[in-house]
């Protein structure tokens, strides 16, 4: 997670960020429940008790025990380490997914942004078109022409992501760039594609890294929407989205199977959120100063 | 010393309106020294940051460009050059401070970056290097213990402490000539002074020659050895700093010198000069004073006089039908 990238954006806004977070005991909440998941995803190949896909047969469909604390899916695979595994593919499925949308779509956004004309129009017509289709259709399509894998579904989850960072780089960009530190950049010589990335990319940083994490719940959903609709990564490595739906065969007899992994979507999804406010809140002038 | 390092022949830079384009500066023709500093003198609206714009390639694209005229650096025309070649000009052999301060450096770099990023990008230095130079060039411009202020970012710093700042990122591609556009007119008066102070420090120290863009007679008179006043995009005067001040001839500096407090005349003795600069698209045909001049002669409003000397090395040049003939010979008796 590189919620906190040392440049200068964020670098400034650090003290204001812990101390906003303090007065906002919500988004330390967020923090913390997010930093548990990485812990859990980190160490489970150390903490889950069981293999992922180790099949038991004789303890199948089974509910919380001493031996099984989450209970078993259909085909008697410990949910618990299931969940841990999958925690893995969820969690950096978002997190990669919205880098690099994050950074495609920012790219884009300020060059449209800072060259205005014919270039913002190209880029942001292609943008447009991209934002109009729907995040499934979008996984369908990119999965129906590459394939189901784990890269084919970053790939889908970071184009439907790209446009709106894109959208949010263009408009700072614009006031940006007709601020006096711009012009006395160029006054010391300094090229546009350096204007580009060392003086207006860090001013729009941290607004970037909020909706970034804001982004990041969102496609840990799509990611298990994806996957829930088996267009996500093939049976039988664990995913949350994929849990969920192998786990609806039996929703009315044995419902944890489902619930389980849902509940750890819930909590990832809400961290990220709470996460998302307070970040927003630290950087949000107004509230940065009082 | 009399070595022309900068000269600017012809000058014509336009604008672009709703109907058409007007010329902001005409005809502009002026030189600059080697270690000289030049200040150019008017009124808002007179076409002086205009001037320095279009010698640093500056203007806004589109909607504004150079009609013709030369800018002669170094014996090197500027205006027909490549961006790529104005680029590395701009910010090592050519710098420009700004007159907002507060606004100029970017909110979210520290200020050890900001100078330490123009070092390195024209002189190639390696980025530690280049902090090591921005923090001995903090020390250039007197910023009290420099080395704890290179991680501070723009908005722990007074507005005087960003020009100093400002300075010394100008100084980082140690340039020849500074073109200072305003450098004072935000900051209070004792502020100005020190910064003044130090611009003419650093100018003797550094061998730079300066263009001080100002409408205030007052840091004219502490900074400039020449002084070229302009008047709706035209020179209206140019003469060394003492024998403007001491023999104002055209009948707009005078008007420029008389609005100007002194501390030896009684403030009620200050003469506002009436009316505004004409806007580019409105420009009399005549002498772009004469509406507001009160000696005109029916010819100012028919015919632009030439910028002729008044006195006989030739140092003292005025555009104006009324005085140019009148003071031959008292410009004379001055020399």
């Amino acid at each position: 997670m590189s919620l906190f990238p040392k440049a200068g954006g964020l670098h400034r806004t650090f003290n204001d960020l812990v101390r906003v977070f303090n007065r906002n005991k919500t988004s330390w909440a967020g923090l913390i429940l997010l930093l548990v998941m990485v812990v859990l995803a980190v160490l489970a190949p150390w903490i889950a008790p069981y293999d992922p896909i180790d099949q038991n047969i004789l303890q199948r469909l089974s509910p919380s025990s001493t031996e099984h604390l989450l209970g078993t899916d259909q085909f008697g695979r410990d949910i618990l380490s299931r969940i841990l595994w999958g925690a893995r593919i969820s969690l950096s499925v978002g997190t990669i997914s919205v880098l690099l949308g994050m950074a495609v779509g920012t790219v884009l956004g300020i060059f449209a942004g800072y060259k205005g004309k014919f270039w913002d129009y190209l880029i942001m017509g292609v943008m447009d078109v991209f934002m109009a289709i729907p995040t499934l259709l979008m996984g369908l399509m990119v999965v129906a022409v590459l394939g189901p894998n784990l890269v084919n579904l970053t790939i889908a989850i970071a184009l439907t992501v790209a446009p709106r960072f894109a959208r949010i780089a263009r408009a700072p960009t614009i006031s940006i760039k007709n601020r006096d530190f711009v012009e006395a950049g160029r006054a010391m010589g300094f090229s546009d594609m350096r204007i580009m990335a060392a003086h207006i990319f860090p001013n729009i940083l941290g607004e970037l890294v909020v909706m970034g994490s804001l982004w990041v719940a969102t496609a840990v959903r799509i990611e298990a929407s994806l996957s829930f609709i088996g267009l996500g990564v093939k049976p039988p490595t664990p995913t949350w989205g994929g849990m969920i739906r192998e786990g609806f065969q039996n929703i009315l007899s044995e419902p944890w199977i489902s619930i389980y992994p849902g509940i750890f979507i819930l909590i990832t999804v809400l961290a990220f959120n709470l996460l998302g406010d307070g970040l927003r809140d630290a950087i949000d002038p107004k509230l940065r100063n009082s | 010393m009399d070595e022309k390092l900068l000269v600017v022949d012809k000058l014509t830079t336009s604008f672009q309106l709703q109907n058409g384009w007007y010329p902001a500066i005409e005809d502009l023709s002026f030189s600059l020294n080697r270690n000289e500093t030049l200040a150019l003198v008017g009124e808002s609206g007179c076409g002086k940051s205009v001037t320095a714009y279009s010698i640093m390639n500056l203007l806004p694209k589109p909607g504004s460009r150079i009609d013709r005229g030369r800018v002669l650096f170094n014996g090197k025309d500027l205006v027909g050059l490549s961006s790529g070649e104005m680029r590395s000009l701009r910010g090592s052999k050519l710098a420009m401070i700004f007159q907002e301060p507060m606004t100029s450096l970017n909110p979210a770099l520290s200020i050890g970056k900001q100078i330490a990023e123009v070092l390195y990008y024209h002189n190639g230095t390696s980025k530690k290097e280049a902090l090591k130079g921005a923090l001995e060039l903090l020390e250039q411009v007197k910023i009290p213990a420099a080395a704890n202020r290179l991680n501070d970012y723009p908005h722990h710093l007074s507005g005087g402490m960003r020009q100093r700042v400002m300075i010394a990122m100008a100084l980082a591609g140690r340039p020849e000539i500074m073109l200072a556009d305003e450098p004072t007119t935000a900051l209070d008066v004792t502020i100005q002074a020190q910064v003044l102070a130090l611009l003419d420090d650093l100018k003797k120290e550094m061998k730079m020659s300066m263009i001080f863009i100002t409408h205030d007679m007052g840091v004219v008179a502490r900074v400039a050895d020449r002084v070229a006043v302009m008047y709706g995009g035209y020179l209206a005067e140019v003469a060394p700093v003492e024998e403007l001040f001491a023999n104002p001839t055209h009948p707009y500096t005078e008007a420029l010198l008389q609005s100007m407090p002194r501390l030896d005349r009684d403030i009620d003795n200050l003469k506002p000069i009436p009316g505004l600069v004409p806007s580019i698209d409105r420009m009399p045909k005549g002498c772009r004073f004469a509406e507001r001049c009160r000696h005109k002669i029916p010819r100012c409003e028919q015919l632009m006089p030439e910028l002729l000397p008044v006195n006989s090395d030739g140092t003292h040049t005025v555009r104006c039908w009324v005085r140019a003939s009148q003071n031959i010979s008292s410009g004379d008796a001055k020399v």
